[in-house]
């Protein structure tokens, strides 16, 4: 086990060098540049030449990448944000724990009810619950995020007042944040208040991003449950005379889980990446709603330091789902 | 703000000036036009600015919630980039004056916030002329009359650019607004291939280097100065709008120089009417930002270049 990791860990070092290659060249590709970005309708070409000189994009290409290479190998230095002024690390230590809390949120959502959802659709297999379920999963893979979130919030927070609309936490508050992880840092400051703050500005964008992961992790659960149920050794442990509970957990579900548990490491790794619809309709200082800023101007930093960023998260999420796997099933890990 | 919610500021004692009544403001940034509308309709912030058009509407029937009008500084217009034939053809340009129905744009795509441009200038800023300025009415047939005298086959083929993906004071919707163009112009014996592009940098980069052959666009003013408008725009030679004109470029320059107030605003007057004669471009609308408050919220006075202060804000009567 320690050697498929170290292995995968090491698979890192040529992912990274051709994530950070294909990222510089395709956003140097894009029409305009940071100069653009920055300046806007107040362009004019000498202000784009200074900008340009300012930031080094007036040398060849290739000593631009030796450059970034070396501020990003040598001295692990992501670089400065072009619009923000701020370094890029110090935007991802901000923004990331946002993006986790919203992942984590709207995944500890889509499986509380998505399992549960789909184990009792495959047990009520053909009835109308069964119908309804599948109905529901259609609508909620359907929905527009952006729609049901402001839905979400016309109903319970401008109608019934129940939720705030925005943000991560009350802005007259002045809680303290060590980690940025708002809930973790209520835990760790002990104060109920800060906590049920944080919680309540989560519940709203967590429903809207995790709908479509509930959707494809009840369909999943419920075919998965389905096939399950039907195989020899489930049929055998019934005839052995083992009461129904024992079956489910013991045989049915501990083998239904393989699947789900990958699609769970999957839609978990998409929603680290950033949810852009639901970071700007819940106004959620995220990476998604950052980068998709910085692609709008051309922030080249940003650009190569963030998505490198999120190119090791991606691996390192899937060796847990890989890892996750073989503790799951004896027979992966043995092999 | 990087990754930040907020900004702020506290009332500061020691300062000069009149004592602010609020202890302490928040800046929140909001990207999304419609959660900036549920932010102020569930009370979690008390105003913003930039209110979409259509929305001033449920602004307004909400009994609760009240409209501020920032005073029209800006413009929006029809670029002409004369680098591009037949752009370089003054029949030409005039036929697309001629043959934009502005004040149908005006009418039907600013929610009643928009007023007809006659020239560069808004009418509040020094050196806007009013008299004098020639007018282009729509009238498809002046157009092609002109067009023929310019010695041009109908239709004259022409590329209309538009941004996407932005809403700006003087453009909430950019597309419609060159849907509409387009129409009133293929009346007027044009025949328009529609480009576009995202705002920022794709658009303004094929614009600004002078790749647009006629485009929308529009100015928002940063001082009370009409070398804001005018100066910044055609004082010099321009990758947007493609031409070389000594005598325009020497009377903003000299404009420009001028002190004494009412020689300056005469010396801005007599460019206007040249400029609307040369025609660089075709402005069409000035319109009047709005921002959306609680109604308790008082004091606040919009700028038109949006320099406000916070220190006469309260709540209350």
């Amino acid at each position: 086990m320690l050697r498929f990791i170290v292995r995968r860990l090491l698979l890192l070092l040529p992912i990274l060098f051709g994530v950070s290659l294909l990222v510089f060249i395709w956003i140097r590709l894009l029409p305009g540049g940071p100069a653009q970005g920055l300046l806007g309708e107040r362009a004019t070409p000498q202000s784009i030449a200074q900008i340009n000189r300012q930031f080094g994009l007036n040398r060849p290409i290739y000593v631009q990448y030796w450059r970034y290479l070396d501020e990003t190998v040598i001295h692990l230095n992501l670089g400065t944000s072009i619009s923000s002024f701020r370094p890029v690390t110090d935007e991802i230590r901000i923004r990331f724990p946002a993006t986790v809390e919203l992942a984590l949120g709207a995944m500890i959502f889509a499986v509380s009810f998505g399992i549960p959802l789909g184990i009792l659709a495959a047990k009520k297999y053909g009835s109308a619950f069964d119908h309804g379920s599948l109905l529901a999963s259609l609508i909620g893979i359907s929905i527009p995020i952006f729609f049901l979130g402001l839905i979400l919030k016309y109903i319970f927070s401008v109608r019934l007042g129940w939720l705030p609309s925005i943000g991560r936490e009350d802005v007259l508050a002045n809680y303290s944040h060590p980690t940025n992880f708002y809930i973790l840092d209520a835990i760790i400051e002990r104060n109920p208040a800060q906590l049920w703050d944080a919680i309540r500005h989560l519940i709203l964008p967590a429903i809207a991003l995790g709908s479509i992961p509930l959707a494809i992790i009840a369909r999943i659960t419920r075919a998965s449950v389905l096939d399950v149920q039907n195989e020899d050794y489930v049929r055998t442990a019934r005839a052995k005379g083992l009461p129904p509970r024992q079956v489910d957990s013991r045989h049915v579900l501990r083998n239904a889980m393989l699947p789900i548990s990958t699609i769970i490491g999957l839609q978990t790794g998409l929603l680290l990446s950033g949810a852009v619809l639901t970071e700007t309709v819940f106004a959620w200082p995220g990476i998604g709603s950052w980068l998709k800023d910085a692609i709008f101007s051309r922030d080249y930093p940003v650009l190569q330091g963030g998505i490198l960023f999120l190119a090791v998260v991606f691996v390192v999420v899937n060796l847990l789902v890989d890892i996750s796997y073989a503790i799951l099933n004896p027979r992966i890990r043995l092999s | 703000m990087a990754g930040r919610q907020q900004a702020g500021g506290r009332r500061e004692p020691a300062l000069l000036g009149p004592k602010p009544k609020l202890q302490r403001i928040i800046f929140r940034p909001i990207a999304d036009n419609a959660a900036r509308l549920q932010a102020l309709q569930s009370g979690e912030i008390q105003g913003y600015d930039l209110v979409d058009p259509q929305d001033i509407g449920t602004v307004q029937s909400n009994s609760n919630l009240k409209i501020l009008n920032r005073p029209a500084f800006n413009v929006g217009y029809v670029g002409i980039n004369q680098s591009i034939p037949p752009m370089n053809n003054l029949k030409v340009r005039q036929a697309i004056a001629y043959g934009l129905d502005r004040a149908t744009v005006v009418a039907k795509f600013y929610a009643g916030r928009g007023q007809v441009a006659t020239e560069f200038l808004p009418p509040s800023l020094n050196g806007y002329a009013g008299k004098g300025v020639p007018l282009y009415p729509f009238s498809p047939s002046k157009a092609k009359a002109l067009l023929q005298q310019a010695g041009q086959t109908l239709p004259v083929p022409i590329d209309l650019w538009y941004p996407t993906s932005i809403s700006r004071p003087y453009m909430p919707d950019p597309q419609r607004n060159a849907e509409a163009f387009a129409a009133s112009l293929e009346q007027s014996g044009f025949k328009v291939t529609f480009h576009s592009a995202p705002w920022r940098p794709d658009y303004l980069a094929q614009v600004q280097s002078g790749k647009a052959q006629v485009f929308l666009l529009g100015w928002t003013g940063d001082f009370g100065d009409p070398a804001d408008f005018d100066n910044v725009h055609f004082g010099a030679f321009n990758p947007m709008f493609g031409f070389h004109n000594a005598r325009l470029f020497t009377m903003l320059s000299n404009a420009d120089q001028e002190t004494n107030l009412a020689k300056r605003n005469k010396d801005y007057q007599q460019a206007e009417i040249y400029i609307m004669k040369f025609l660089p471009m075709v402005p069409y609308v000035h319109s009047k930002p709005a921002l959306a408050f609680q109604k308790n919220v008082n004091g606040y006075i919009p700028s038109p270049v949006s320099l406000e202060s916070f220190a006469t804000v309260f709540y209350g009567k």
